[in-house]
């Protein structure tokens, strides 16, 4: 019965991602910002990611009629000067969640931020500002820049 | 001139030409800039080191991150409260913004007993050092917290395992290893554990090094000590 379980989960997880990777956009669009937060709307992060008080939580998300994949990134104790905690979260029409990448990834560039306003650009940064994380390799991995995360369950 | 030397002599340029760009963007601050921007000499040749991996007083990457210690944008909002482009502008402010962060890293190790690495060798890559406070805060820049590389490399020792590396499968292990070596003490607080003099017995101590290289006589010295006050 956990061997149908997980093999029936695994199945799901490779239709979301190849529906996702088929899509014209493989590119997670912003979804919203929580900032000074002591809880996660999203429901992603909770207990000790919270012990240093206040933190800021990032979301971007890629749906497709399978479900929702959410990258929510949280900036918190754990961050780096250049990195931060970050997971890849499956949301399932029904509303079940399973973490599919949880690492330290480059920090996101807030949408909007008037501090980084009329800076000029190259066009990489102004990529990376618009789209931190992409689905690449038929949806087997999760790119950050140049950070590459495999998709666990994504049948590699 | 041929065709095919005008060809070769282009091509030698245009190598000279790319060396040199990369060579400038890769640089980073020199010891002698970051001391003119206020990191005690003693200090500068760490903050040097940190700097050659991440960039330069005006430069930011392409992922926004922010001058010669490349602030990243999570960072930068909690050290610093003027614009980006202030913050590039002012060599003075970064080096007390990374200073700031390096000893807020240094506690933040400790509190997570990352520091009970000190003293221990690490080998990878076919190179080895013993891990020392440099070591430890150049790591620190995979995560020196709970779920950190630094904390899963502590638990595990394995500088191979997955969860010790970063996206681009660099392990934390070599960054412990890049940055051993340096005295950090401006950022932790203590006293430089960058290459201790080793005593090789009880009261053995080398005395071609430091004070006891140059003793001030007795008749200079404020306070002196007989064998019996010992």
């Amino acid at each position: 019965m956990r061997i149908l379980r997980s093999a029936v989960a695994r199945s799901l997880v490779s239709l979301l991602i190849a529906s996702s990777a088929a899509a014209a956009e493989t590119n997670f669009a912003f979804k919203a910002s929580h900032r000074d937060v002591t809880a996660d709307p999203d429901g992603i992060w909770a207990g000790d990611a919270f012990a240093g008080g206040k933190v800021s939580i990032f979301a971007y998300e890629l749906r497709s009629t399978s479900g929702t994949l959410l990258v929510s990134q949280i900036w918190n104790e754990e961050c780096s000067s250049s990195v931060c905690p970050t997971r890849l979260v499956r949301i399932e029409p029904g509303g079940r969640r399973s973490v599919l990448v949880d690492d330290m990834m480059h920090q996101i560039v807030p949408p909007n931020d008037p501090r980084f306003a009329g800076r000029p650009g190259t066009a990489q940064q102004v990529e990376f500002e618009r789209h931190p994380f992409r689905l690449s390799d038929g949806g087997k991995k999760l790119l950050n820049g140049d950070f590459s995360f495999e998709i666990e369950g994504s049948g590699r | 001139m041929s065709a095919l030397s005008r060809i070769q002599r282009a091509l030698f340029n245009g190598g000279i030409a790319l060396s040199l760009t990369a060579t400038l963007a890769l640089a980073g601050e020199s010891a002698a800039n970051l001391i003119a921007a206020g990191i005690p000499a003693n200090c500068a040749p760490f903050a040097a080191k940190v700097s050659a991996s991440e960039g330069n007083f005006g430069t930011s990457n392409q992922f926004g991150c922010l001058g010669a210690f490349q602030f990243c944008p999570g960072t930068f909002e909690r050290y610093y409260s003027g614009s980006a482009q202030s913050f590039l502008n002012d060599p003075r402010a970064q080096v007390a913004a990374w200073t700031k962060y390096e000893s807020d890293e240094w506690s933040k190790a400790e509190r997570n007993g990352l520091t009970s690495l000190v003293g221990q060798q690490v080998c990878h890559g076919g190179r080895c050092a013993t891990i020392d406070q440099s070591s430890i805060l150049f790591a620190c820049q995979f995560g020196c917290g709970k779920g950190g590389k630094l904390a899963n490399y502590a638990a595990s020792g394995d500088c191979n395992a997955r969860n010790v590396k970063d996206g681009n499968l660099v392990s934390v292990c070599s960054y412990m290893i890049k940055g051993a070596g340096y005295d950090a003490s401006c950022f932790t607080g203590g006293t430089s554990t960058a290459c201790p003099p080793t005593p090789s017995g009880p009261g053995d101590y080398p005395t071609s090094i430091g004070i006891a290289a140059n003793p001030p006589s007795a008749s200079d010295a404020s306070v002196v000590v007989g064998p019996m006050d010992v």
